[in-house]
């Protein structure tokens, strides 16, 4: 039989549409491959099309060598060989071009649609995108498509079709026992990493850069709470801690050392998951503060988070933190770290510090603290997204000149101003809030949700958290800013009042999304070993590794694959005989206008007594009656008078 | 099996011939127009009749009407207690003068034969005759002797409450295709039976509407009105919901299935259609099924329509 099939011509509907098909499945590289290596396929391609009507222009074997020669070095001058991934990718890409001009036996067509998958496979290698999977899998099923019908002979498109899916949703059961139970690689194959991170919190803070990442409504991390959500003034998320500045730039300064081992956790603690968006930088966010880190990350003394690489694609992890937990002790090192003021500092900001230094007792900080929130609060500051640019000595323009400002003017200047009073202080940027996704279970933390705050040394109670903007803009820290309505006005508009039809509809459009991109990352994409094991420890099957796992991976499949072989040994209604279902839509019809049709009764009995109930639509009730009977009991088998019998039951009307 | 072949053994105006036939057979037997299609089908399935009820409603007189009107001899054999097998199927009786027996044949060698009041004939009487019926033959004097084409019986039968009747045990009722029962006509047809003239002269008038070459043709008909395979699904269906009702001393033998679709076919022909539906099946099931099945539940009005209002039609 296989041998017989292996000399038939190949028929060339079969042929284009492979040929399109492989177009469709390459088209997502464009944006990953240079334009030459995407270019040489699709000519390629065209050239394969072309030469369906004409034979004639099926190139020779010399053509096709140095076609090859040139294929390699537009690989090699387009992309280099420094980068395994995309060099192999691109290879693929134009061998596959190349094997459909040299394509004659149905042997090669079996091989052009093997690369077919394996360029699906390629695709992920750069995008995990749920609108991809979906892309590719229609792909896939096309694939399918072509090697059915290249197995079968005589076949309409219709069955083919049916054959197709038939065959892919017999696989599925197998496909998800594997991908759940199939042991994970803890690192991803070639170091998969996505397109690009978004910009996101950088490791210092300029006058200004928050406030530019304030009108990005970009998702910054998604959270899934265990328990209670704390309120949105607790929701402040650590992020990097900043101690050094020059008077206008904030940084970390030298690397921290020692990373903190916390002891004592309330059992009150707050546990959540954070799936974060791609950063590419170390440091992570969590609650303030976190107390007990995720695998393959570390707290620094100053209780921010890092992982032990970048965040070069979504990462998901768990954590808990206590907002209460306090360090009592610190070393001098960090005191010093803690009091660093830039070389410059004018004489008018010294004289203000000076005055609340000596209209308080020394041995109570927080006298000086208020002093200093009193101050941002009764003098005519503003909370604004354009402050204007800034000239001079940044600190003492902003508290005597401009007084307009964004939470990094306010926490970077606050916490200077401390320092000028003897008070170790420290500024963390983060984000501040969060919104639930209405549709799912989720909080959303976008990058407009950016703030940056002070920590203050309190000796006794250890460092203590001040938010300057607070005292300007109490509603920063209960809602959320709306970048899309703050981004021309000086006002900053506050998320919460959402009318207008349209806005509610695309609101609720994107909160869907967001949903749906979550799940998507966190069963899909997301599915790493670590959740594989939480999974099956579920399920009872904890510690299930190895040889375990792949027992039950053996087992799984077996179940999948018996499972779907009994399902297709059920009796069926038989095949290809519409009528029982053409009559059951009349009966359902006839019910509905209040005819009693009885199972017992007969097309005739049925439809005499449609007649008589009905007498407007006897031609039709009669016309059916005969096309029905002729078709059932008779000897006709007109398949063309079953779509005629089909359009009169479906046009009646009955009243 | 062609069509054209078909075209050559039904005419096209056979729909016409078949009712006028019972148009007249109506004029005689007023108000059982039910009764006298059973009748016409089961002559047309090849099959034989037995016709059930109290005296004196027109059992013979029906005999005589499709005997007339299709053109059959006919004879008539009136069954008594004393009826011997012999005289029903003939004697030798030994010729003198060519010195050898010679074999006189009774009554049973015609077309149509009427038994009248078989349930009062000996049991070795009855079987004489059904046996004949089925096997269209008779064996006397160690000779088989063929019956006519076509060969038709038509037995009366009291109901079994009478006093000095045997009743047809179950296996040879089962030669009867049909079982019909005229019963007392209504009002209306009372009246214009009451009204109108003499049976027997009336039945003198009868003329043939056709002859027997066409009864053959239209016998072969029968068989070949079509059949689909989810009608026989019916069938197959209603006989598995006999075998299955506990209200049934036993269920429907395959024997009877064949009655049944036999009987169906010859309706549908009567009704003018190249195929059988499922109505005709539920048209002839009573009178197919209902003397072939012991109902063992008093209480059950009328358990053949039971039957058929529990099976789906495919």
């Amino acid at each position: 039989m296989r041998d017989a099939m292996a000399n038939l011509p190949i028929p060339s509907r079969l042929l284009a549409t492979l040929v399109i098909l492989l177009g469709a499945l390459v088209a997502p590289h464009s944006a990953n491959l240079s334009p030459m290596v995407v270019g040489a396929f699709y000519c390629a391609a065209l050239w394969r099309l072309l030469a369906l009507s004409r034979p004639t222009l099926i190139p020779g074997r010399w053509v096709l060598l140095l076609l090859m020669l040139g294929g390699m070095a537009t690989v090699v001058f387009s992309t280099g060989i420094r980068d395994g991934r995309l060099t192999g990718t691109a290879l693929l890409v134009v061998m596959v071009g190349l094997k459909l001009l040299e394509l004659k036996a149905r042997r090669d067509m079996h091989v052009t649609i093997f690369l077919g998958y394996f360029l699906v496979l390629t695709q992920f290698l750069y995008n995990q995108t749920l609108g991809l999977a979906i892309y590719m899998f229609c792909g896939v099923i096309g694939l399918l498509a072509v090697q059915i019908g290249l197995n079968r002979v005589h076949i309409d498109s219709r069955q083919q079709l049916v054959y197709t899916l038939r065959v892919a949703g017999g696989a599925l059961p197998l496909a998800l026992v594997i991908f759940v139970l199939f042991p994970r690689l803890e690192t991803p194959l070639w170091g998969i990493n996505t397109a690009s991170a978004v910009t996101g919190i950088s490791g210092e803070m300029t006058l200004g850069n928050i406030g530019e990442l304030s009108q990005s409504d970009a998702t910054a991390f998604r959270v899934r709470f265990d328990g209670d959500v704390p309120p949105p003034a607790a929701r402040y998320w650590r992020g990097p801690v900043l101690w050094h500045t020059d008077g206008r730039r904030w940084t970390a300064g030298r690397r921290p050392v020692r990373p903190e081992q916390v002891e004592g956790v309330s059992p009150n603690a707050i546990v959540y998951e954070v799936t974060l968006e791609p950063t590419g930088e170390y440091w992570l966010f969590g609650l303030d503060i976190v107390t007990s880190t995720p695998p393959s990350t570390f707290l620094n003394r100053d209780f921010s988070l890092v992982g032990d690489q970048r965040v070069n694609k979504r990462f998901t992890y768990r954590a808990a933190s206590d907002p209460d937990y306090r360090v009592a002790t610190m070393t001098q090192g960090e005191r010093l770290r803690g009091l660093q003021l830039p070389d410059e500092i004018a004489p008018r900001v010294s004289q203000l510090v000076k005055q609340w230094m000596a209209e308080s007792d020394p041995d109570q900080p927080l006298q000086v603290v208020e002093k200093a929130l009193r101050y941002f609060r009764q003098q005519p500051f503003v909370y604004t997204l354009s402050p204007g640019v800034i000239e001079g000595d940044p600190l003492d323009t902003f508290l005597f000149e401009t007084r307009r400002g964004f939470c990094e003017h306010y926490a970077g200047s606050f916490t200077q101003l401390m320092r000028m009073a003897g008070i170790p202080a420290r500024v963390v940027v983060g984000y501040q809030g969060g919104e639930k996704n209405p549709h799912a279970e989720h909080w959303v933390v976008r990058q407009s949700d950016a703030h940056a705050w002070s920590e203050v040394w309190v000796p006794g109670r250890g460092w203590w958290r001040v938010d300057p903007t607070a005292a300007i803009a109490p509603e920063r820290v209960e809602r959320s800013i709306d970048p899309g309505l703050s981004q021309d006005g000086d006002e900053i508009v506050f998320s919460g009042d959402n009318s207008g039809l349209l806005r509610v509809v695309w609101l609720n459009a994107r909160w869907m999304a967001d949903a749906v991109d979550l799940n998507w990352h966190r069963w899909v994409v997301g599915f790493t070993a670590e959740r594989q094991q939480s999974l099956l420890r579920q399920y009872g099957l904890s510690d299930l590794q190895g040889i375990g796992l792949g027992i039950a991976l053996l087992i799984g499949g077996l179940v999948a694959v018996g499972s779907v072989y009994l399902i297709s040994k059920l009796p069926r209604p038989r095949r290809g005989d519409p009528l029982p279902a053409i009559w059951q839509r009349l009966v359902r019809k006839l019910r509905r206008a209040g005819l009693t049709v009885d199972d017992w009764q007969g097309p005739d009995t049925v439809c005499s007594n449609a007649i008589v109930r009905f007498p407007d639509a006897a031609d039709q009730l009669a016309a059916i009656n005969r096309m029905y009977v002729k078709l059932r009991y008779g000897r006709q088998s007109d398949r063309s008078l079953v779509s005629a019998l089909y359009k009169r039951v479906a046009q009646l009307k009955l009243r | 099996m062609s069509n054209a072949a078909l075209g050559a053994v039904a005419p096209p105006g056979d729909g016409a011939l078949l009712r006028q036939i019972l148009d007249d057979a109506g004029r005689l037997i007023v108000g059982k127009d039910h009764a006298l299609r059973l009748a016409l089908a089961c002559v047309l399935a090849r099959g034989h009749l037995l016709i059930e009820d109290v005296p004196g409603v027109g059992k013979t007189t029906l005999a005589h009407v499709m005997a007339r009107l299709l053109g059959l001899d006919f004879q008539r054999i009136q069954f008594t207690a004393d009826l011997l097998p012999a005289d029903i199927v003939g004697v030798s009786i030994y010729d003198r003068e060519e010195g050898r027996f010679h074999f006189h044949p009774g009554p049973v060698f015609s077309q149509l034969v009427l038994a009248d009041e078989i349930n009062r004939a000996t049991p070795k009487t009855q079987s004489a005759l059904l046996e004949a019926m089925e096997e269209r033959q008779v064996t006397a004097d160690g000779e088989t002797r063929e019956l006519p084409d076509p060969f038709f019986v038509i037995a009366t039968q009291n109901p079994r409450n009478q006093i000095g009747t045997f009743g047809l045990p179950e296996s040879q009722l089962d030669r009867f295709l049909m079982r019909v029962s005229l019963g007392y006509p209504d009002a209306a047809a009372e009246r214009q039976l009451l009204d109108g003239g003499d049976r027997r002269v009336m039945l003198k008038h009868i003329t043939p509407r056709i002859d027997v070459p066409t009864l053959l043709a239209w016998q072969n008909h029968v068989d070949q009105i079509h059949v689909a395979p989810a009608l026989l699904d019916y069938v197959q269906a209603l006989l598995a919901a006999t075998r299955n009702a506990p209200h049934w001393e036993l269920g429907l033998s395959p024997r009877a299935g064949l009655a049944l679709l036999r009987a169906a076919r010859a309706w549908a022909m009567i009704d003018g259609r190249p195929q059988v539906v499922p109505e005709d099946v539920q048209a002839v099931l009573p009178n197919v099924a209902e003397h072939r099945l012991n109902n063992l539940d008093p209480t059950l009005k009328n358990p053949v329509q039971e039957l058929i209002r529990g099976v789906a039609v495919p």
